[in-house]
């Protein structure tokens, strides 16, 4: 009998965490207000000059976009654009706009607020330019010089017209950064725009309060519907532990960044009230090995270093476990990730032998650079380059450790002063592209470079340059998938984790899904009463 | 009289605040770091950073860069924007001053009402369990690390109890408008008595985390410095004379003894008021002191200069206010 029990126990256990995880098949309901707490406040709400994520977090839910990406995946759904073409050279862009939309200034959504929005960014002559900036994530994304202009063909019709074609551009424009703004409104605040935002979003900014709460109200006329939840509060707690506290105090909906060490303790206290939604990260943490730098320009010193690292370890002791090992340089969460590639096993000997072959069986010297921050993608530099550090001294390497600050340790590797530096990214857009060109293509290995491998492989270039004209998802597919076979024999990096986001919320909170570029989006989100 | 020696205290202070200004200026440019590199990120290009950097004029020499700086200052009273989040650097320090300086009040409130008369309570009867008891509140005060404290104060009275908030200035069903920026001055003058309810149980916890470091040296100062007085003639003869003893003690000797309690009351208070960086952190406190930092790692020069320029001028008119309120307890220094 006891068995039968403990099995029947076991199913009702399994069960009840299944029904804690899926939403309820209830009809969604309208009405509410959801409380998120979070780490840090918001640093301006225009979107354009923004490169913080709690920033974005809040625009993303007061501004819309041409396109945006379906919840919870990087696949590009309509926005204000209902449909575009592409012209045949993939030179010119076209975009009908929905017509019914209204920013909430009452002004309404048309070709020539999309031309505003990005010629404020793109023109220095533009009225708006000076109100804002710098544009970073333009530049960044590379649309400075890839947009030649941007047209209005009538009332509800606008045209890109490129310089290249360029087959990511569309993933690009659904970033927050791109987002169509209201042009009264930056006109008449200036300045003080980023402190009044207007958007066409689901919700309008009601009150924010610095370093405490933003608070935003559903859009009752918003064009794509009302929204469930009547109210969003965005409370900044900056301590890891008041934030638990209140979360277990009942004062949270959801909570931000939660430590490893949080989910039992939420578990114990809150038991069924409360649920967690996991998701690997968007994001690449690695070594990059300077090839301009000897002896990194053998490629068996760099595949015996690759051997050398044990990064389950890393991900065990620093990633506290949230964080998968990296193989490839993009997350497995982005198409065109190539599965079948088999990764440099931990193995002492075998990079012994590697060393060995390339004359080096005494080891070397070298320097290790650890980044002072953390960062999503690495919680902890210091202490991932002290296991690094161990598992080379191992094989005969003696690396020393270096940081500096952050501006000028991003300057300093940017210039290439370094043999071996930990680095990172994070996703912007679901698109390949934006890993592994910006990462490793010899374009970018230019000082100041962002490929600080200096790895400059022609093969891989050709791929990566012939996949960003070609719009075919699967011949672009093909090719990236081609491109991770390369970078794994040449092994100019070693990828080392992705980061796995988890966020715990009370169990009347439905509909949340996780991005998988980090945003937390609650304009699909409603609460169970 | 006491008029022309308060305009005088402030013709000296001109000279320090100025010199201040420049010192300021010159630490803040030697933070390691460009802000333009900073401020792009990651994924910066270099002409975008040399477009920054001209543009927040930090390719002029920097006598000039001063000079514009001062000039802004005097004639504009215009401290710039902050370089990360484009706000008025002015209009900041307005809005988070107040919040530091209700904190460090209360801190303050509750560092003398349990401070004050534990010392006076130790020195009255020294060597006795009541002394004892007292200094090693006073020990275990200033030793206690401020975290830990903090934590354990929302654990206990925030989460198991439920007596205060854990966090913030206000509960979230309030939205402040601020006024005069202080919550408690507003909610009087819109006679809303919920909000100062409300943002009198959201600081207590903080204060006491705050006040207790302030506390414990009161509480020490005060136990030394009465010791020191009542072994004198005059009290003798006080008490002779058939006084009544909280006469004796608190009007005769306390007053005697506050020169030394003042001089660390005004201390602490202006360090309470640059703001407590791990105070604010942990409790949410929109205070100064989390804004200097935040600054600092994003090398925000013109906001740094502005915060650090404002928190240690207020050092420097506490330190005056004390300055003349060492001639209300000692005659003697009128004459000076």
């Amino acid at each position: 009998m006891q068995p039968i029990s403990r099995i029947c126990g076991l199913l009702l256990l399994a069960a009840l965490s299944m029904s804690g995880i899926s939403a309820f098949a209830a009809e969604p309901q309208k009405g509410g207000t959801l409380i998120f707490g979070r780490g840090g406040d918001s640093v301006g709400l225009d979107p354009a000059n923004r490169t913080d994520g709690e920033s974005f977090n809040v625009t993303d839910h007061i501004y819309d976009s041409l396109v945006t990406f379906k919840q919870g995946t990087t696949e590009v759904i309509p926005n204000l654009a209902t449909k575009w073409d592409i012209s045949a050279d993939g030179k010119t862009y076209t975009f009908q706009l929905v017509k019914n939309a209204k920013f909430h200034d009452g002004t309404p959504v048309n070709a020539e607020a999309v031309v505003f929005s990005f010629k404020r960014q793109l023109d220095d002559k533009h009225p708006a330019y000076k109100f804002s900036g710098p544009y970073s994530y333009l530049a960044a994304m590379g649309l400075d010089k890839l947009i030649k202009d941007v047209v209005k063909v009538d009332e509800f019709t606008v045209r890109f017209d490129l310089n290249k074609p360029n087959a990511p551009l569309i993933s690009t424009l659904g970033m927050q950064a791109f987002a169509i703004v209201s042009p009264t409104a930056v006109l008449k605040y200036k300045l003080d725009f980023a402190q009044n935002p207007v958007g066409s979003g689901p919700y309008k900014l009601k009150v924010w309060e610095k370093k405490q709460k933003i608070v935003l109200e559903a859009n009752p006329d918003y064009w794509g519907g009302t929204p469930y939840l009547k109210t969003i509060i965005f409370r900044a707690i900056p301590d890891n532990n008041t934030r638990l506290q209140e979360m277990m105090a009942g004062k949270l909906h959801v909570m931000d960044n939660p430590d490893s060490n949080h989910i039992k303790a939420l578990e114990d206290k809150l038991k069924a009230k409360v649920k967690f939604a996991k998701a690997p990260g968007f994001n690449v943490g690695y070594l990059a090995l300077n090839q301009d730098k000897k002896p990194f320009d053998n490629v068996k010193v760099r595949r015996a270093i690759a051997h050398a690292i044990n990064k389950q370890a890393i991900v065990d002791t620093v990633y506290n476990g949230y964080g998968m090992v990296a193989k490839n340089p993009m997350p497995p969460s982005i198409w065109g990730y190539n599965n079948d590639i088999k990764d440099y096993e931990y193995s002492p000997e075998k990079a012994k032998a590697l060393l060995k072959e390339a004359g080096l069986e005494n080891g070397f010297e070298t320097d290790l650079w650890a980044m002072p921050v953390p960062r999503p993608y690495m919680p902890d530099g210091r202490k991932v380059a002290e296991a690094i550090q161990g598992d080379l001294a191992k094989v005969g390497i003696k690396a020393k450790i270096v940081s500096y600050d952050w501006g000028t340790y991003l300057k300093q590797t940017s210039e290439g002063q370094h043999s071996m530096a930990l680095l990172g990214w994070t996703g912007d857009i679901g698109d390949p592209d934006n890993f592994l060109y910006v990462l490793l293509d010899k374009d970018n290995a230019v000082k100041p470079a962002q490929n600080i491998s200096f790895y400059k492989s022609d093969k891989l270039h050709e791929l990566l340059t012939k996949a960003q004209v070609t719009s075919d998802v699967p011949t672009r597919t093909k090719l990236y998938m081609e491109a991770q076979k390369i970078i794994h024999e040449d092994a100019p990096m070693v990828p080392i984790a992705h980061s796995e986001v988890v966020l715990p919320m009370s169990a009347d909170v439905q509909n949340l899904i996780l991005d998988p570029t980090g945003r937390r989006r609650f304009a699909e989100v409603w609460l169970q009463k | 009289m006491i008029l022309t020696l308060i305009a005088k205290r402030i013709l000296i202070a001109i000279p320090t605040l100025l010199a201040l200004t420049l010192v300021v200026f010159l630490m803040v440019k030697a933070v390691p770091g460009d802000p333009a590199q900073i401020l792009l990120g990651e994924r910066a290009s270099a002409d975008a950073i040399a477009t920054l950097r001209r543009d927040m004029g930090l390719d002029q020499p920097l006598l000039v860069q001063y000079g514009i700086f001062l000039k802004k200052l005097i004639f504009e009273f215009d401290l710039g924007r902050s370089i990360a989040s484009n706000e008025d650097v002015i209009d900041v320090i307005a809005h988070k001053f107040p919040a530091t300086m209700e904190l460090a009040i209360a801190g303050m409130l509750f560092a003398i009402i349990i401070g004050i008369p534990t010392g006076l309570f130790a020195a009255i009867w020294p060597a006795t369990i009541i002394d004892f008891l007292s200094m090693t509140v006073a020990t275990v005060g200033v030793s206690m690390p401020i975290f830990w404290l903090a934590l354990v104060l929302t654990w206990i009275f925030g989460l198991e109890l439920g007596l205060f908030p854990m966090s913030g200035r206000l509960g979230i069903e309030f939205y402040y408008e601020p006024v005069t920026g202080f919550v408690f001055i507003d909610s009087l003058l819109a006679s809303d008595w919920s909000m100062f309810t409300d943002g009198l149980m959201h600081i207590v916890l903080p204060a006491v985390a705050l006040g207790t470091i302030p506390m414990a040296f009161l509480a020490r100062i005060t136990r030394a410095s009465m010791i020191e007085v009542v072994k004198q003639d005059y009290i003798r003869t006080a008490k002779s004379k058939g006084l009544r003893m909280w006469m004796v003690y608190c009007k005769h000797a306390l007053k005697n003894a506050f020169i030394p309690i003042l001089t660390v009351l005004g201390l602490q208070f202006g360090v309470l008021l640059g703001g407590a960086i791990i105070t604010e952190t942990i409790f949410a406190w929109p205070g100064i002191g989390s804004w200097l930092l935040e600054s600092v790692n994003a090398r925000d020069y013109t906001a740094l200069e502005g915060g650090i320029l404002v928190t240690a001028s207020a050092f420097v008119i506490v330190n005056m206010a004390v300055d003349l309120l060492y001639r209300v307890f000692d005659p003697r220094m009128r004459l000076t």
